[in-house]
């Protein structure tokens, strides 16, 4: 039976673009904040907007919508969707602050105070991390599913978070043409983290399937799911031919060759995008139909 | 001073024929739709050629000491009694399905109709009036035998603590109540 429908999908992928936009973001304009403004400006402007579309399909996807509300009541330790409802909520709260902190005008006038401009960004740095890793945590936690239950998923959600907000960055970048003029040193940097990004996706796929291969019977049965049918063809396809391989071929290739190619990254920036989307839409179907083995 | 009691079940499979009265009990007394089930019977096979039995086994919220339902709960609707039952407050429940993929038992369902989960809950308002729960008193092979596992002198506890009786999927961690014999 299927209980979480693609609303969950698309949720788990538009927390990702968010959470993934406001680490790259953050973490460019700590290691040269003039050099690569174009990105940090842009992961500024990205991030608060995709996790409330997926918010809203969240609350959608509740039996009784009318009572979403209980999870703001309630704080549950034990439970991550409770800790992850919280979570999700002050992430709201501090993108919107930081996404003003970067518009070219100073609506919250906070420019002479440094203090409260590096809690935002603390704040930001903790909270982005929070979002990209629970989204895993959700469905790694549940011993009752073998797809779900092994620590590579939150590991391989994470990765694939930042990756999407990379590719998220890229492709509005590309869109708007936003400082193309000097634009050579941030390209460089968003190739560079890209390429290594996919490395790190590939490496964590690799440990997933051998790890659910050479496990259990009940994570081989599971795995068994996710190889056979539709879900082998997006998996294999749509995931990591798609979404890694030829994102990582054409990473290398850039870097390698020096090249330089507006509609070459354009296509591997939506790839990349797809592929985040087809990995959550096969872990989340799949996951829900592989039961652990009892007997 | 006597203890609370905690209600647990024996579930004989080796006295059960497969005649689905007890799921046919179940819907009358929770008065559920067909498609839902608190309750089912199912088929498994057990050891290796030729030292096997095939057995049917009844299956139903196992009404766990660790339950899982209850720790992923985002708003404390599932909550576990002092009884012993899992139970569910269907004010609290906002239909999050989180506590169905939690459960390895699948023992929970959703009515779209009202939108909260729901499922076994031993028949406590029958229990606590002094009688068994449903499948318990309709079953005609005495495969289910229930009582408080607290006292010892009960058949449960006597059992519950025996050699005879495992408990389903305890490699998870769940420590459900009800014990099961299976040769």
């Amino acid at each position: 039976m299927i209980y979480w429908s693609h609303y969950i999908t698309f949720y788990l992928f538009s927390a990702g673009i968010s959470a993934g936009a406001m680490i790259v973001s953050l973490t460019s304009g700590f290691i040269n904040r003039n050099k690569y403004e174009r990105i940090v400006r842009m992961g500024a402007y990205i991030a608060p907007f995709p996790i409330m579309a997926g918010m809203a399909l969240l609350i959608v996807d509740l039996e009784r919508p009318q009572m979403f509300w209980l999870l703001l009541t309630t704080f549950k330790y034990s439970s991550i969707m409770s800790v992850g409802a919280w979570i999700i909520s002050l992430f709201s709260i501090v993108s919107i602050l930081y996404f003003m902190l970067n518009l070219p005008k100073d609506y919250l006038r906070l420019s002479s105070m440094a203090r409260a401009i590096t809690m935002i960004k603390s704040a930001g740095f903790v909270l982005s991390t929070s979002v990209a890793l629970y989204t895993g945590l959700l469905l790694s936690t549940l011993a009752a599913r073998p797809l779900w239950n092994t620590p590579i998923i939150p590991v391989l959600l994470f990765i694939s978070a930042v990756l999407d907000g990379l590719a998220a960055i890229s492709l509005v970048l590309l869109l708007t043409q936003i400082g193309r003029k000097d634009a050579s040193a941030s390209d460089k940097f968003m190739h560079t983290v890209d390429f290594m990004l996919l490395y790190l996706l590939s490496l964590a796929t690799v440990v997933f399937l051998v790890g659910m291969g050479r496990s259990t019977q009940s994570a081989a049965s599971a795995l068994g799911i996710v190889m056979s049918g539709r879900f082998g063809a997006l998996f294999w396809f749509g995931f990591v031919a798609a979404g890694v391989a030829i994102p990582l071929i054409a990473a290398a290739y850039r870097l390698l060759m020096k090249r330089q190619g507006q509609w070459f990254d354009f296509i591997t920036a939506s790839l990349a995008l797809m592929g985040g989307y087809i990995l959550r839409s096969v872990i989340i179907e799949a996951g829900q139909t592989a039961q652990a083995v009892l007997y | 001073m006597t203890k609370s009691p905690k209600w647990a079940m024996i579930i004989d499979t080796t006295k059960c024929v497969g005649c689905f009265a007890c799921v046919a009990a179940c819907h009358n007394q929770n008065d559920l739709e067909l498609t839902e089930h608190f309750n089912r019977v199912e088929e498994q096979e057990f050891g290796t050629f030729p030292n096997f039995s095939r057995r049917f086994v009844p299956m139903q919220c196992q009404h766990c000491d660790n339950p899982p339902c209850v720790g992923v709960c985002p708003t404390g609707a599932s909550y576990k009694r002092t009884d012993g039952v899992v139970a569910i407050d269907a004010q609290r429940c906002i239909g999050c399905k989180y506590c169905i993929l939690s459960c390895p038992y699948n023992a929970r369902t959703i009515n779209r109709a009202h939108g909260y989960v729901h499922k076994c809950s031993f028949c406590i308002s029958l229990v606590e009036s002094g009688s068994m729960p449903a499948c318990v008193s309709t079953c005609p092979t005495g495969v289910r035998i229930f009582g408080d596992i607290n006292d010892p002198g009960s058949e449960v506890a006597k059992l519950a603590h025996s050699k005879k009786t495992s408990r389903i999927g305890k490699d998870l961690n769940t420590m459900p109540s009800i014990y099961y014999i299976i040769e």
